[in-house]
């Protein structure tokens, strides 16, 4: 089966549709493209494994030149970055444990084939215009997802959004992983994305610029929150300076309402008027 | 850190520079460090091959600044960097 991983293709066997719900979450994202990465998976799991929930939180376990180990939440990745192969142990018989271990695969791959990137984000599209929610645990990225929403937007990610290199902008892509609080039923779909937004919850709502190397920070910071080796120091430095070259990175300044929803497009439709 | 080190820089980190800006990103921690014009001029001569009272000198000449207070102020930026694992001695 191969399955859409935003703008990567992987190539995933062992599995095909045995998995617990029978993986419809996953159906509308089999394509027929060229595999950018071959997956072997096994399914583990002794008796009276308890089913986990999701979670994004790897750990790499080890690392043998460019053979790098990680477990997530229980499954385990063992990723050779030249030979693009993974072998993947899943925890048990679920489709959340396939969801765990391939969002840190698609984020190693994703940055090692300078593709582009998985952030710690939360992204919406209203009026055809895609916009990034960047900031750390508690900045209020699902907060301002949600209010986007109660505004009219679309919300296409809570939690883990992946960015595409173009060669004039970059693309948002919607992931197939059911994420933190189920907020979104993936469904396949690519945005051309306007602009990154690092939140500050505040008494006020207003814009502020960045430099590129200020958005630059913001993005890597969003980017290594998953699988953190040295293997992918440069290729994060590379694609995060490459998505900062190509789109404004803004500071937003939001209170909790969905009034900010209004300045944000303002602010969009700005970036990319000629 | 002592004056008559040779630092040299951690090869494992990675650098850019974008518009007037310096970044080293350290490949462990992931952390991104900015540094000045100065500090990047120190970063430069952070080369295995030059003490720390060489580097002093050189960032004397070419700020007009008191070697003594350049000495002081460029062993203390080298500590923290030492600190960082961003440089080796």
């Amino acid at each position: 089966m191969k399955l859409l991983l935003g703008s990567l293709v992987a190539q995933v066997n062992g599995i095909e549709f045995s998995l617990d719900d029978g993986m419809t979450s996953l159906a509308g994202f089999v394509t027929d493209g060229h595999a950018d990465f071959v997956v072997d998976a096994v399914v583990g799991g002794a008796p009276g494994t308890e089913k986990p929930s999701w979670e994004f939180s790897p750990g790499v376990v080890s690392r043998d030149g460019r053979q790098v180990t990680f477990h997530a939440n229980g499954n385990r990745a063992v990723v050779d970055l030249d030979a693009r192969h993974v072998d993947v142990s899943l925890r048990g018989p679920w489709t959340v444990c396939l969801d765990n271990i391939l969002a840190p695969v698609a984020q190693v791959m994703s940055l090692e084939l300078r593709r582009g990137a998985i952030l710690h984000s939360s992204s919406v599209v209203g009026e055809g215009l895609a916009a990034v929610f960047l900031g750390r645990s508690g900045a209020g990225k699902t907060t301002a997802g949600v209010l986007a929403r109660m505004a009219g937007a679309e919300l296409i990610s809570e939690e883990l959004t992946y960015l595409a290199l173009e060669p004039h902008g970059a693309r948002l892509y919607s992931l197939p992983f059911r994420q933190k609080n189920r907020l979104t039923t993936p469904v396949p779909g690519a945005y051309p994305l306007s602009a990154f937004y690092a939140l500050q919850q505040d008494e006020c709502d207003a814009v502020e610029h960045m430099s590129r190397g200020e958005g630059m920070r913001r993005l890597l910071v969003s980017a290594v929150v998953g699988v953190r080796d040295r293997a992918l120091t440069v290729p994060a430095l590379e694609v995060c300076e490459a998505l900062a070259d190509r789109v404004p990175v803004r500071r937003l300044r939001f209170r909790k309402t969905p009034a900010f929803w209004q300045m944000v497009k303002e602010d969009m439709r700005a970036t990319v008027m000629p | 850190m002592n004056i008559s080190d040779k630092p040299l820089q951690n090869t494992d980190t990675a650098v850019r520079q974008i518009d007037d800006a310096f970044y080293v990103m350290h490949p462990d921690t992931s952390e991104l460090h900015n540094f000045n014009d100065v500090g990047t001029r120190v970063w430069e001569l952070v080369d295995g091959e030059r003490t720390v009272a060489e580097i002093a000198a050189v960032i004397s000449g070419e700020y007009e600044v008191e070697l003594a207070v350049a000495e002081t102020d460029i062993l203390a930026f080298l500590d923290e960097l030492l600190h960082k694992d961003l440089i080796r001695v």
